[in-house]
């Protein structure tokens, strides 16, 4: 991958990368993993680009895609095999942000299933449902209903913890 | 809780320091973690454990009397490489830029394709190869002097040499492994990649949960 393409065709979305990279890891060594290889992903498949879409939109799919797919094989790193039932000492503490309530989002984002937390990512980045259907490949009026699921059991998991 | 998600979202990347790049480290060379090159990777690994040992039997069996049978076995596990290297090529053509339910179902429709094309090969490919191994067991009981004079004493109907007994044996036997060589193939696979299998398996039923609300 030449710096160029990393200059001018990632950099300027890295923040779309950061994010979705961000609530799949729960270290900072796995965070720096699954944020190359989206990289390499996104260098690689760009011949695929057609420009049906925005570029954005593009990275996102890739960034999700990866994210989705990465399975990695360390002893304690549970989340990518029980998301769902993560217990809770499994959560590494995250202290990737200078904002505290924005680390205690991101845990309670991370204690949501691996499609949960892609679209309520989408969703934070106001993505118009139709785009987050889009990308996840569903419609957009389960989209709705899924956010008003998932907000819920954000609000439930971040009670107390945020004032 | 007093904010809502949206707002600690919008507050809390306000701060451009919140949203700093790792640093990229030799990208060319960094090792892919995504489920399609560890398949690469491994399928590679496979491949070429599977042609080591195809030559090794090549010798081993020479050295055993039967050399044709080696030559038998080695192109038949040559021909499995051959057919997990155009598996591997045509597992390229999937677009990582689909939209998240149809890659992973592209990326499952490629395994399931693979797997029931390998089903097919290997319900001949295990008995042929147990076939092929007793060849030198046969070569054995014939050559030596002592068991070939207690084969010909024993009263047995022989066929090459050999009581007709243990024929029919050996080739029930082939046809109970060809009969249920998908089941060991897929035994054998399930138990290398099961947990990836029922991970992907698990994202699609979710997503499809999703698509049908």
């Amino acid at each position: 991958m030449s710096n160029d393409f990393y200059r001018l065709s990632i950099l300027p979305h890295v923040a779309i990368v950061i994010k979705i990279c961000r609530a799949y890891t729960n270290s900072q060594e796995d965070f720096e993993d699954y944020y190359q290889e989206v990289c390499l992903q996104i260098w690689r498949s760009k011949d695929n680009f057609k420009e049906q879409c925005e570029w954005s939109t593009w990275v996102y799919k890739i960034s999700l895609n990866v994210c989705l797919t990465l399975l990695k094989k360390k002893k304690n790193n549970y989340q990518n095999f029980a998301s769902d039932s993560l217990p809770e000492e499994a959560i590494v503490e995250s202290h990737a942000f200078a904002d505290e309530s924005l680390n205690q989002l991101f845990d309670a984002i991370r204690q949501l299933s691996e499609v949960d937390r892609g679209v309520i990512l989408l969703y934070l980045e106001e993505k118009s449902y139709q785009e987050i259907a889009d990308i996840i490949g569903t419609n957009a009026n389960n989209i709705g209903v899924r956010i008003t699921r998932i907000k819920e059991r954000l609000k439930k998991l971040l009670d107390g913890k945020i004032n | 809780m007093g904010k809502s998600i949206e707002t600690i979202w919008k507050k809390g990347f306000l701060d451009s320091d919140s949203l700093v790049a790792p640093k990229l480290n030799d990208l060319y060379n960094q090792k892919s973690k995504t489920i399609i090159d560890k398949f690469k990777r491994m399928m590679k690994i496979n491949i070429y454990v599977i042609m080591v040992f195809a030559f090794l039997n090549l010798g081993l069996y020479a050295a055993l009397g039967t050399p044709y049978t080696g030559g038998l076995i080695f192109f038949l596990f040559m021909g499995v490489c051959w057919i997990s290297i155009k598996q591997g090529r045509t597992m390229n053509n999937i677009d990582a830029s689909l939209n998240s339910y149809d890659y992973l179902k592209s990326f499952n429709s490629w395994l399931e394709m693979a797997i029931s094309n390998n089903t097919k090969v290997m319900r001949f490919f295990y008995p042929l190869v147990f076939l092929a191994s007793l060849m030198p067991i046969v070569h054995a009981l014939k050559t030596g002097e002592v068991t070939n004079a207690t084969i010909l004493n024993s009263g047995f109907h022989l066929v090459y040499g050999i009581p007709t007994i243990t024929w029919i044996i050996a080739l029930v036997t082939a046809v109970l492994i060809f009969v249920f060589g998908g089941k060991i193939y897929k035994w054998d696979v399930n138990l290398a990649y099961g947990r990836i299998f029922r991970k992907i398996e698990n994202m699609i039923a979710e997503m499809e949960e999703l698509r049908n609300e």
